[in-house]
Parts: structure tokens; C-alpha cells; sequence
């Protein structure tokens, strides 16, 4: 960053600012310190690269619903979309390599209508992001168990996906790199696009986005349909992987996603989210997951100890890291007479 | 009687993350007093009423309230050693009726039986002597501004306070009621309360204090006798720094002035019918009394809330007014004067806020050119002075003069032929004002129009080559600038048939104008 050097608070400004963004990572080296103590063995090349595309398909999902809860909403939807996007692979797939692009275009397609509707009816009409989306998962839900009696659900996915998700490179899945595009992609649109920032200023503060003419209700919709695209791109995944998904695949989808936007730091008023640290969080509750299944805890108990880590992971994050942060700052540094001075000189001349 | 210290705050120092807001500060106010405190935004102001509440704790220094020492950190302390504050930006609970709202304020020992608050409520409200004849079962939030703030006033009385802190009580005000404030604020002192009064406008100050404590970047200046004090020395206290003239030359007019802005029969919810043309190279001045459709009349030109009837053409072309979008894009300009909830995004940085107008230009084909954008805005907080510690500082970190400017930065980067200033200096220090003024004289001078709203008649007869009068939502008179100064501003709202008194309904519940749905809106 370049600014002028007499200014000695800039850098601790953007150390107060980046703070939030900061636990999600020291909870994953935590994670692997824990893990390689009592679970080494879920640290073994092989168990990696054995849960690396399930966390990839967790964060791309959860990039997903980092960009509608920037702009100040939240999608509870993800579960019956994905299911959605999964079912689609089955049923017109055919378990056929030739169907593979009809059903993703078709796949993705679907998504895009969900998220559509979600936008127009938030957005649009400016109803309740939380009960639009509920109730749209509701009906979509509806729809894909219908979908799912007149397909045989049970049915693979087509054989040219599994293979395709299977390959490998540099030693991680496909998945896993697909999921770091993803996030590279979401990024660079938010940081170095005209419609990123404008979308960052709508998050920030809809009102003042709404006074210097950004298209707030337009950019609202856009979050849903952009956000739904990746549900599916992430279902479509999971349907690889799984090989056999089902029909209620996404189901496990619904807090997950939430909780790594959280843990990731984001802001749940809108405005502030990192994608690396959202999908860093989405790898991290994978892991955590793992571990405590090598460790053989019941599943009753992973369950538990998954909520309490979440809510662990909102107590240390997002806006009261920076407050926190801001208050360390405060006590520990109490400014020489000369920074004073500093401050004080360019306001008196 | 007289030397009883009722509020007493020694060697206060109190930082925010990097910013030094207080520097060892003593302030001391004597039962039956009016002490003054005065100083540019920023200037500690706030944090030293934080701290005299008990809302904020200071890093070093001690408060004493009614000679009880003050625990950190407990309003709740502080209220029960009998301190009431008025807060600026007020504390009403605005979905709750009137008695509700005093009620919730009142201590539970002094409350009347639940079910008499209306009753209770109003006789409270007569006893106060504020000319505020409110409804009772209105909610808070159908009050006009003006009245809110009189309300506030009146539920730190309700408490039966010893020491009354006042912050900024007269912002929203007209001379009416700031005259009813002052008679009300008198009667506390003659009964023992110290008064402790935070105000920029300094007319009002040396008219009320008796004692004036100055404050600059968070030091103390000085405590003067405000009989003994002038308006000059108290400026130059203030900024630091002799203070010739308060605002920037008009550049000769070159060019033929042509129609920028014509408005015809325009009407909204809340004011109209009105017509006016501004003239490119102009500014046009907006004055009333507060609650008079100024606001809504902004923001229906801004395209915020679609007008019901007439017509807007900005440089040539026809206008709906259904989107911000379409004025904005037509070159239409709105600087809020409610910066932090409609101006802007607070957590983003200065860049960001700066360019969010014009980043058309600092990109090709959508993508951003963040070099050049850097450029561009550092030149720019050059140009307006803008203290910022970096571009990248997040605006709600900055003072109010510093955020004011950073919106009117915007107008520098897109350069709009219209601009619609709500209240450009509200909030904004004396010194960061000039610069504000010359920034916009600096727009003007290039060929805009600027529709000036502000309820500071020296502002507008500084800075406004006339001035329309509004009074219920019309435009009542217009003052060419040949006769434009202070004194006739004043008396012409005064005068006019629609006085901030006479334009309230006679239930005392104001019109539901766009000022009163602004403040819930957001």
C-alpha cells in the first residue's frame, strides 16, 4: 500500500480492518496441530485428498451464500437448489457421457431460475430474504422429489463426471482446484470490477448505494442468480464424487455453508466478506468433520460438537475480532509525544 | 450555592484505535450554571459528553458527579448521581407513542401509574415549557426533526437531573424554538441544574453561557467568561487560527448562463406545487422553517421518491424522477445531509466512496483501472484537504468535516450539472467548512447549479446567489441577491405565512413529510 509515510496510523487501520478475516485461518492450523496429535492418520495423503473435494465443494457453496449475505441477505434455499442441480445430473445425464453438457446447461439453467425468483421477490418486491428463500426451498424441494419418482433416482450420474471429478492434479482432486478458480474468480470480480465495487457499496449501505445510483434492486437479484449458479456448480460436483447422489443430497447444506461465511469473517450486516477466508472456513469444517470421524465419535456427538464449534467460530470472528482488535490497540499503545505532535502539526499550519 | 461542582471531569485522555480523541482534559460545570463547550468536530467534543455519561471510559482521568466519584464504564451510575444528557442524533424509540417514550425515560420512582401516562405525559410536557405541544399518542417517529429534538430535551428533564448535558440541542431548530430551548434552559439554571451546552453555532452560545470552555484536536483550550468573549476570539480559538473571510470569492462569470435545471409544477406527498429554473453557474438557496418540504423537494429531484405531478428537464432533457439512477445518470447530484446512513459506505475506504459516481471513468470495458483511480483520488484529497491517514481508511473513522468532504469529492470526479447540497455543513467544523464552500465555488465556477437546503441563513446568504423561501411545501418568496443577507433571510421565514409554529397541525403531530419517513427509512 502505498500512502505518505508521516502517517503512522494508516497501517494500523488496515490491521484493524483485516483482523476480521484473520481466525478462520488460525483455526485451520489449530485443526492440523489437533489433528496431528490425536488424528494423524487424517493427516495422511490419502485422507486429504479423500475429504480436499468435499471441502472445495463446501466453500464454492459457500461463496455462494458469502455474495448474497454481503449484500445484507441470506439464502436458506441451497439445500433444495443443490438437490436440484444433483437430480438434474441423474435424470438427464442417463448415466449417458454424451448427456453430460445438455445436463449441466440444463443443470445450471434450473439453478439460475430459483435464483431468479428468490431475487425478484427480495430485490423486486423487497419481501424477507429469510421466509422467500425457505419457502423456496420448500417448493423446490417439491419439485425434485416429484422429479425424483418419474426418474430412477437411484440411478449413477454419468460415468464421464465421476472420472472427470476423480482425475487428479498436483496430488488434489479436480474438485479442489475448480473450487480455488472459483474463488480466485469471485475476488478478482469483486476487487477489480466496476460491478464488484458496486456491489461492495450496496453490502456497505443500500441507502447511500441507492442515493449516488447504483442499481441496488437489479445488483440484489443478480446476488440470488449468481449465488444460485454456484449452489449448482457445487451440486454438480457432489454429484460426481458421489456418484450415486439421490435426491435429498443437498441437505446438508443448509447450515454449513451459513457457518463457514461466519467463521470466515464476513460481516452479516452486509458489505465485508473475503472469499479466500469464506472458502478457507468451508476446508476448515470439512476437516473438522473428518477428524472427529477418525477420532470414532459417535454421530450424535459429531453433531454437537459441530453446532458448538460454529457458534465458537461467531464468537471469535467477523465484527467483534475488529472490536476487540481496535481495543487491544487502545490499551497496549498509548501514543509517544511526538506522533502526537505528528498529528497534530498538519492541522495547525 | 454558586461553587458547587456538580460535574467534574480531571486530566481525561481517551483514545479510538489510532486517533488520540481527548488529551488530559479537565472540564468542571457549577450547580446553576451554563457552561458552553465548544471546538471544530473531532475536536473531543462528543467523547468528553461520552465520558461525563459514563458511556464512554476514559484511559486516564477520573469524573466526578455531584462529588461521587464515577465508576467506568456505567451510564446507569451516572444517571442515579443525577446526570441526564440530550443526545444529537436523538434516542426516541420512534415506533412508540409520545407518553411511551417519556415514560420509558422518567426513573421508575418518579413514573405515575401506567395506565395515567397520557394524562401525566402532557401535563409533564406543559410543565417543561418548551412550546412543545405534542400529541401524546403519536409515535416518535411522525415528530418532525425539530420536535424531536425539543423531546429530547424534555425527557432529560423528566429525570430531575443535576447536571444537564445538551449535545448539539439546536441543529434541527428553527429561531422559534431555539428561543424556547434558551428560555427553558435559563429557567434549569435559575433552579440549580448545571447546564453543560455543546453547540457550534456561536451566536447561540455567547448568547446562553455564562462560561466557555474551548476545545481543539482533542486539547484543552482554555476556559473563558462568555460577557468578556467575542464571536472572533472564540473562532479563532476554535480553528486555531485567524479566520478572515468565511467564504470563497465568486470567479467572474465568462460564459452566458444558460438553463440547467427547470422544474414546472413539480409536487410530491409533501410539498408542491412549485416551479424555479437554475441557471448553469448559479446557486440557488433553499430556506424555511424546518418540516416545510425542502427535504422531500431534494429528493424528488434526486429521484429518490417519484414526484405525483409536473415536469423536470435537466439540460435539454425530460425526466421521469422513478430512479436515483436516471438522475444521476442525467447529471443530477444529491450530497445528503444525513452523510453516515444516506451518503456513505461507512466500512469501505475513502477511494472507494470517492469514485463510487464515477467509475466509468477509472475503467475500461468494466474493469477497474485502480492505479489511475488511486491518482486520481489522492490529487483529490489534496485539492480538499481531506485528513485521512490513508485512501484506504474506512470513512466512518473520519470526522464529520473529513466525511463531508469525501462526498463532495464525488462531485469533482463526475462532475454533475446540478447539485443538490442538503445541509452541506451540517455537523462539519469551522474550519473544514471554508474548504467545503470553496469546493463546491469551485464546481460552480466550471458551469453547475447548486440548489443549496440549509437552516443556517448566514450559509445561505453567504453563499447563495438568491434564495427561495418554502413554507407548506411552496415556494412563498424569493429573495433576489441584491437583497440577500442574514437578517432578511430570517425575517422572511419569520414572516412567512407558514412559521415553523403555524406549520405544524394543530394536534401537534406533524405531516408525515419525507423528513419524518427519511428517519425511519434508514
Amino acid at each position: 500500500m502505498t500512502t505518505p509515510r508521516q502517517q503512522p496510523s494508516s497501517a494500523l487501520t488496515s490491521l484493524v480492518v483485516g483482523s476480521r478475516f484473520v481466525p478462520v485461518y488460525i483455526a485451520l492450523a489449530l485443526l492440523v496441530v489437533v489433528a496431528w496429535i490425536w488424528a494423524p492418520q487424517a493427516l495422511s495423503s490419502i485422507s486429504l485428498r479423500a475429504i480436499a473435494p468435499y471441502g472445495a465443494v463446501l466453500g464454492i457453496a459457500a461463496l455462494g451464500q458469502m455474495i448474497v449475505i454481503m449484500i445484507g441477505g441470506i439464502d436458506l434455499s441451497v439445500p433444495g437448489t443443490m438437490s436440484l442441480a444433483a437430480v438434474i445430473m441423474i435424470g438427464v445425464g442417463h448415466g449417458a457421457d454424451e448427456n453430460i453438457g445438455k445436463a449441466m446447461v440444463i443443470a445450471f439453467a434450473a439453478a439460475a431460475v430459483v435464483g431468479l425468483a428468490n431475487g425478484l421477490l427480495i430485490g423486486g418486491l423487497k419481501l424477507n430474504p429469510l421466509i422467500v428463500t425457505l419457502a423456496a426451498g420448500s417448493i423446490v424441494t417439491g419439485v425434485v422429489f416429484r422429479y425424483a419418482e418419474k426418474i430412477t433416482v437411484q440411478n449413477p450420474v454419468p460415468e464421464g463426471l465421476t472420472d472427470w471429478v476423480a482425475k487428479r492434479y498436483f496430488g488434489l482432486g479436480a474438485v479442489f482446484w475448480i473450487g480455488i478458480a472459483v474463488t480466485v474468480i469471485v475476488s478478482v470480480i469483486l476487487r477489480y470490477t466496476v460491478a464488484g465495487r458496486r456491489f461492495q457499496a450496496i453490502g456497505a449501505n443500500p441507502v447511500a448505494a441507492n442515493v449516488v445510483g447504483v442499481r441496488v434492486n437489479w445488483y440484489q437479484i443478480m446476488a440470488y442468480v449468481f449465488a444460485a449458479l454456484l449452489y449448482a456448480a457445487a451440486a454438480i460436483a457432489l454429484a460426481g464424487l458421489l456418484r450415486r447422489p439421490g435426491a435429498s443430497v443437498g441437505n446438508e447444506y443448509l447450515l454449513a455453508p451459513i457457518a463457514a461465511v461466519v467463521i470466515g469473517g464476513a460481516s452479516l450486516t452486509g458489505g465485508l466478506a473475503s472469499p479466500f477466508s469464506t472458502f478457507t472456513a468451508g476446508l476448515f469444517l470439512i476437516g473438522l468433520r473428518q477428524m472427529m470421524l477418525t477420532m470414532g465419535l459417535p454421530t450424535a456427538l459429531q453433531n454437537v460438537a459441530f453446532g458448538l464449534v460454529i457458534i465458537a467460530g461467531m464468537l471469535v470472528s467477523g465484527d467483534r475480532i475488529t472490536k476487540g482488535v481496535e481495543q487491544l490497540l487502545r490499551e497496549r499503545r498509548r501514543p509517544t509525544r511526538t506522533e502526537v505532535e505528528e498529528i497534530l502539526t498538519p492541522m495547525n499550519q | 450555592m454558586k461553587e458547587e461542582l456538580v460535574l467534574e471531569l480531571s486530566g481525561v485522555s481517551r483514545q479510538f484505535g489510532a486517533v488520540r480523541a481527548l488529551t488530559n482534559v479537565s472540564f468542571e460545570c457549577r450547580a446553576g450554571e451554563i457552561h458552553a463547550l465548544v471546538g471544530e468536530n473531532g475536536s473531543g467534543k462528543s467523547t468528553l459528553l461520552g465520558i461525563a455519561s459514563g458511556f464512554v471510559d476514559p484511559d486516564l482521568g477520573t469524573v466526578r458527579i455531584g462529588g461521587h466519584k464515577l465508576r467506568t464504564d456505567s451510564p446507569a451510575l451516572a444517571r442515579k448521581l443525577g446526570l441526564a444528557m440530550a443526545y444529537q442524533e436523538t434516542s426516541l424509540v420512534l415506533a412508540e407513542p409520545v407518553k411511551n417514550n417519556l415514560f420509558l425515560a422518567t426513573p421508575p420512582e418518579m413514573r405515575p401509574p401506567y395506565w395515567r401516562r397520557k394524562k401525566w405525559a402532557r401535563r409533564q410536557l406543559a410543565e417543561f415549557d418548551l412550546d412543545l405541544e405534542l400529541f401524546p399518542d403519536a409515535p416518535a417517529g411522525f415528530l418532525t426533526f425539530a420536535d424531536r429534538q425539543l423531546f429530547e430535551v424534555a425527557k432529560a428533564l423528566a429525570t430531575n437531573p443535576k447536571v444537564l448535558l445538551l449535545d448539539e440541542p439546536t441543529t434541527a431548530l428553527g429561531p422559534d424554538e431555539v428561543e424556547a430551548l434558551h428560555r427553558t434552559i435559563k429557567q434549569c439554571a435559575t433552579q440549580g441544574i448545571g447546564v453543560v451546552y455543546v453547540s457550534h453555532r456561536l451566536p447561540e452560545v455567547l448568547e446562553i453561557a455564562d462560561r466557555i470552555t474551548v476545545l481543539r484536536d482533542g486539547e484543552y483550550q482554555g476556559t473563558f467568561d462568555a460577557h468578556k468573549t467575542s464571536e472572533e476570539q472564540l473562532v479563532e480559538l476554535i480553528v486555531g487560527r485567524p479566520f478572515d473571510s468565511a467564504f470563497p470569492h465568486r470567479a467572474a462569470t465568462t460564459t452566458e448562463p444558460e438553463d440547467v435545471l427547470v422544474v414546472e409544477g413539480l409536487q410530491g406527498e409533501a410539498f408542491g406545487p412549485v416551479s424555479f429554473t437554475l441557471l448553469s453557474g448559479e446557486v440557488v438557496g433553499l430556506a424555511g422553517a424546518e418540516g416545510n418540504g425542502q427535504a422531500a423537494l431534494l429528493d424528488t429531484l434526486a429521484g429518490r421518491t417519484p414526484p405525483k405531478a409536473g415536469r423536470v428537464e435537466c439540460v435539454g432533457k425530460d425526466l421521469a424522477l422513478i430512479s436515483t439512477h436516471e438522475a444521476v445518470a442525467a447529471g443530477i447530484q444529491l450530497l445528503p445531509g444525513d452523510r453516515k446512513h444516506q451518503a456513505l459506505m461507512g466500512v469501505l475506504g475513502v477511494r472507494v466512496n470517492a469514485t463510487i459516481q464515477s467509475l466509468n471513468k477509472f475503467s475500461v470495458s468494466g474493469i477497474l483501472r485502480r492505479r489511475s483511480e488511486r491518482k486520481g483520488v489522492r490529487s483529490l484529497v489534496e485539492q480538499l484537504e481531506i485528513r485521512t491517514p490513508s485512501l484506504e481508511q474506512p470513512v466512518e473513522f473520519l470526522s464529520g468535516g473529513n466525511a463531508q468532504k469525501v462526498s463532495v469529492s464525488r462531485t469533482f470526479l463526475r462532475e454533475p450539472a446540478v447539485i443538490l447540497a442538503f445541509e452541506p455543513t451540517q455537523g462539519v467544523d469551522v474550519g473544514s467548512r471554508f474548504d467545503i464552500y470553496k469546493a463546491l465555488r469551485t464546481r460552480i465556477d466550471e458551469g453547475a447549479a447548486m440548489l443549496v437546503k440549509s437552516s443556517d441563513p448566514i450559509e445561505l446568504a453567504g453563499l447563495c446567489d438568491r434564495v427561495l423561501v418554502m413554507s407548506r411545501g411552496q415556494i412563498v418568496e424569493e429573495i433576489p441577491g441584491e437583497e440577500l443577507t442574514e437578517l432578511r433571510i430570517v425575517e422572511s421565514i419569520v414572516r412567512g405565512p407558514g412559521m415553523s409554529k403555524a406549520a405544524r397541525s394543530p394536534l401537534g403531530v406533524a405531516m408525515p413529510t419525507a423528513s419524518s419517513a427519511e428517519g425511519t427509512e434508514s
